[in-house]
């Protein structure tokens, strides 16, 4: 898994690509954490690369749902796979986490509804 | 040519670093069962959840035991399927007791982190059994059904 993080003002871009899974999720957790410590509160995860997550990866994402909308922001993923898109989905987090699209559609969501 | 297996048994220790390994056993049962790509995301994930569960659960940090895989081409009530058995040694622990975590609720903050792998494991699975016997330890049978990458939903 990789991850690479842009500013996007009003948000901050966390593009992943890979395996989100127990062996590469905390790094994902870390990356989160590191943002939201930082004040950058709106996070989009860009998830078009993603190809595959476990409990580990969604633990990570709704760790960063709770703490983000806690300081006043949110994590909003974009652009989810089919089968990742299942997981979400069979977990229940398709109620809970908001999805876009793509980026833009992510992106543009925190200047009207943030 | 060597012909394609038709099961594959791997032990190890119960550790993360081990996970790699397992996943590959399964991987390779399902490149000769010519599986198709839905069937390889769900046993993949179902075994990295039960798998899981048992390094992270099974035992005491300091003293981790070991963890067997076998995987198998094989028939469940008559089907084609794909049949992983995963034994460990650990404390007694049934995985398909545990009660299935209420997502969708308006309390984002309430919801818990953990529970969500059995939960995943048993929703992408066709069958799953759990048994203890003190002389071999845990053991959980996860079964799917072969579907094949030729489309016969056998």
């Amino acid at each position: 898994m990789n991850i690479s993080i842009s500013q996007q003002d009003p948000v901050t871009l966390v593009a992943i690509s890979g395996s989100v899974d127990s062996l590469s999720a905390e790094k994902l957790t870390e990356a989160f954490t590191g943002e939201l410590n930082a004040g950058r509160v709106k996070l989009v995860a860009d998830f078009s690369a993603v190809s595959y997550t476990s409990s580990a990866g969604l633990r990570s994402l709704l760790g960063a749902v709770k703490d983000s909308r806690r300081l006043g922001g949110d994590l909003r993923i974009a652009a989810v796979q089919p089968d990742v898109l299942r997981v979400l989905s069979l977990s229940g987090f398709t109620s809970i986490i908001k999805i876009y699209d793509d980026v833009a559609a992510a992106a543009a969501s925190f200047g009207t509804a943030a | 040519m060597t012909p394609p297996r038709r099961s594959i048994a791997l032990r190890g220790p119960a550790r993360l670093e081990f996970l790699p390994s397992l996943l590959d056993a399964v991987s390779e049962l399902c490149d000769a069962a010519d599986a198709d790509p839905a069937m390889r995301h769900d046993l993949r994930l179902a075994v990295e959840e039960a798998c899981v569960n048992v390094i992270r659960h099974a035992y005491s940090e300091d003293d981790p035991g070991e963890i067997a895989l076998d995987v198998e081409l094989s028939a469940w009530e008559g089907r084609p399927a794909i049949r992983v058995d995963i034994h460990d040694r650990g404390r007694p622990f049934d995985p398909l007791r545990l009660a299935t975590p209420q997502a969708g609720t308006d309390d984002v903050q309430a919801l818990p982190l953990g529970g969500l792998g059995v939960h995943l494991m048993r929703q992408v699975t066709d069958a799953q059994t759990y048994s203890h016997a003190k002389a071999t330890g845990n053991h959980l049978t996860l079964v799917k059904f072969l579907a094949t990458r030729k489309g016969e939903t056998a």
